[in-house]
C-alpha cells in the first residue's frame, strides 16, 4: 500500500487518493448535490450502507480535498457536522508522529488523529472515546467501517443528530427532516444520541 | 375543521392562512398534514385557534406563538416554541433540543422526553416533561416553571435567575448556582395547577425544587475589590 501510494505520487502527482481498502468508496466533489450524485452515478451504487454529506466550508476552502468523508484508514472514513479549534496544535503534534495532512481542513485532522490512535493500537471506538478528551471543540461524527457505521457527539452536543432505527435498518441524519422519505419511518424508533457516547451498528 | 396539505402547497401558503386569522375568526380549528420534518411549520400565530400537526415537525415549530394551541402529534425538533408568547404547544413524542428558548409565556407540554437545553433562557414560559429533560436544561433561566416527571441530565438551571424547576425523578447534576429547594404549600398550589392543565396524574408532593441560590447574579459587596 505504502508503495503504491508512493509510486503514485511520483508517476501522476496530480492524483489524490479519496479512499483504499475492498469495501467502502469515497466520491467527492464541489458543486450542487444533485450533479455531484449524478456525475458520479451514485443512485446506480449498491451496498449495505452509504452516507451523504454536504459541507458548509468554514475552516478550510470550498475545494474536493476538503470535502468530507475524510478516509482514516482502509475501509474507513469520517464525516464532521462542527468545527475543531484546536485543529493547527493536533496538526503539528501528529506531524511529528508522522501523520501528513494534505490540507487546512480541521476535520481531516480529526481523520488523521484516529488513524494515529489506530496505528497505535486502539480500536476505532476506542480511538474516538480518545477523541473526546482531545479534540477540542464541537462535533457530530459518524465513522463509516467496512461492515458499519458509528456515531459520536462532543460533551456538549450543540451538533445536532438524529436516529431511526426498525427492524430492516439503521439511519442517522442531522435532522428528522432528511429521514422522512425512509420506507416505515412513521413506526420507526427515532431517537438522539446521547452526548459523549459511542455508538456502533454492524451487519 | 380546515385542513391544510403542507406537503402539496408549501409553508408560505400555510402561513398566510394561519395569519390571516383575527381575534374573531370562525374557523378555529386547522388540520395540517404532511409535515414531514418541515422547518417553521406554524411559527408567528397570533388568533385563538387550534391547530393540530399531523406528524413530526423540524426546527422551530410554533415559535413566537401568540394565543394558538398547537399541537404536534408526532416529535418535534429544534427549538420547538421559541420565543413563544401566551397560547399552548402539547408535543405527543418527544421534543429535540433547546424547546421553548427564551419564551415569555404560556405552557408547552411534552408527552415523552425533551433533549438537552430545555427552556434555555426562558423568560415566562412554564413547560411540563412527562418523561426525561437532557443536559444543561433551563441554563440561564431567568423565569417561568420547568416541571420534570422523569429525571433531568446534567448541569440543571445552570447560572439560573428566577425560573423555578420541578424535578420528580433523579437530577444528574446541579448547574452553578442552582440548589435543591424546599416544597412550600404554595409551591405545591402551583404544581398541582401545573400537572393539572398538562394532562399529567403525577402526585405534586413527589417532586423536589430546585432554584437560584442567587449567588451568581446579586453583587456581592465583598467582591467590590475585584473590579
Amino acid at each position: 500500500m505504502q508503495e503504491a501510494r508512493a509510486a503514485l505520487k511520483e508517476m501522476r502527482p496530480e492524483t489524490r487518493v479519496m479512499s483504499a481498502g475492498e469495501a467502502i468508496e469515497i466520491y467527492k466533489e464541489v458543486g450542487l448535490p444533485g450533479d455531484v450524485a449524478e456525475r458520479f452515478d451514485i443512485p446506480q451504487l449498491t451496498g449495505s450502507h452509504g452516507i451523504g454529506h454536504t459541507r458548509m466550508a468554514t475552516e478550510s476552502a470550498v475545494t474536493t480535498l476538503g470535502a468530507h468523508p475524510f478516509s482514516t484508514g482502509a475501509d474507513q472514513c469520517l464525516v464532521h457536522n462542527g468545527s475543531l479549534s484546536n485543529h493547527n496544535s493536533l496538526r503539528r503534534t501528529l506531524a511529528r508522529e508522522g501523520v501528513m495532512t494534505e490540507t487546512e481542513n480541521d476535520t481531516e485532522v480529526a481523520a488523521a488523529y484516529l488513524t494515529w490512535k489506530m496505528q497505535n493500537g486502539h480500536s476505532l471506538g476506542e480511538a474516538l472515546e480518545a477523541g473526546i478528551d482531545d479534540l477540542d471543540g464541537f462535533y457530530t461524527f459518524v465513522v463509516g467501517t467496512k461492515d458499519g457505521f458509528g456515531v459520536v457527539r462532543d460533551p456538549i452536543a450543540c451538533k445536532p443528530a438524529v436516529m431511526a432505527e426498525t427492524d430492516q435498518y439503521v439511519a442517522f441524519g442531522s435532522e428528522y427532516r432528511a429521514l422522512v422519505s425512509l420506507p416505515g419511518i412513521e413506526a420507526a424508533r427515532v431517537w438522539e444520541p446521547e452526548p459523549a457516547t459511542v455508538y456502533f451498528w454492524k451487519h | 375543521m380546515q385542513t391544510f396539505d403542507l406537503g402539496e402547497k408549501g409553508l408560505r401558503a400555510m402561513h398566510e392562512e394561519l395569519h390571516a386569522q383575527t381575534q374573531s375568526t370562525n374557523e378555529t380549528a386547522w388540520e395540517i398534514v404532511n409535515p414531514k420534518g418541515s422547518h417553521a411549520i406554524a411559527v408567528g400565530l397570533d388568533a385563538p385557534i387550534e391547530v393540530t400537526v399531523r406528524g413530526s415537525t423540524g426546527y422551530y415549530c410554533g415559535g413566537m406563538n401568540k394565543q394558538a394551541t398547537i399541537n404536534i402529534d408526532g416529535s418535534a425538533g429544534p427549538g420547538t416554541g421559541e420565543n413563544m408568547m401566551s397560547g399552548k404547544i402539547i408535543i405527543e413524542g418527544d421534543a429535540s433540543q433547546y424547546l421553548g428558548a427564551t419564551a415569555h409565556g404560556g405552557l408547552i407540554v411534552v408527552k415523552g422526553n425533551a433533549a438537552s437545553r430545555c427552556g434555555i433562557s426562558m423568560k415566562g414560559v412554564d413547560i411540563v416533561v412527562h418523561g426525561n429533560v437532557g443536559h444543561m436544561s433551563a441554563f440561564m433561566g431567568q423565569s417561568g416553571n420547568l416541571v420534570v416527571c422523569g429525571d433531568a441530565g446534567e448541569a440543571l438551571g445552570d447560572s439560573c435567575y428566577e425560573a423555578r424547576f420541578f424535578v420528580r425523578g433523579e437530577v444528574k447534576s446541579l448547574g452553578a448556582d442552582c440548589e435543591k429547594k424546599e416544597m412550600r404549600p404554595e409551591h405545591i398550589e402551583l404544581l398541582k395547577g401545573l400537572l393539572e392543565e398538562a394532562g399529567c396524574d403525577a402526585r405534586p408532593e413527589d417532586f423536589t425544587r430546585y432554584g437560584s441560590a442567587r449567588q451568581l447574579y446579586n453583587f456581592d459587596i465583598d467582591n467590590a475589590g475585584a473590579y
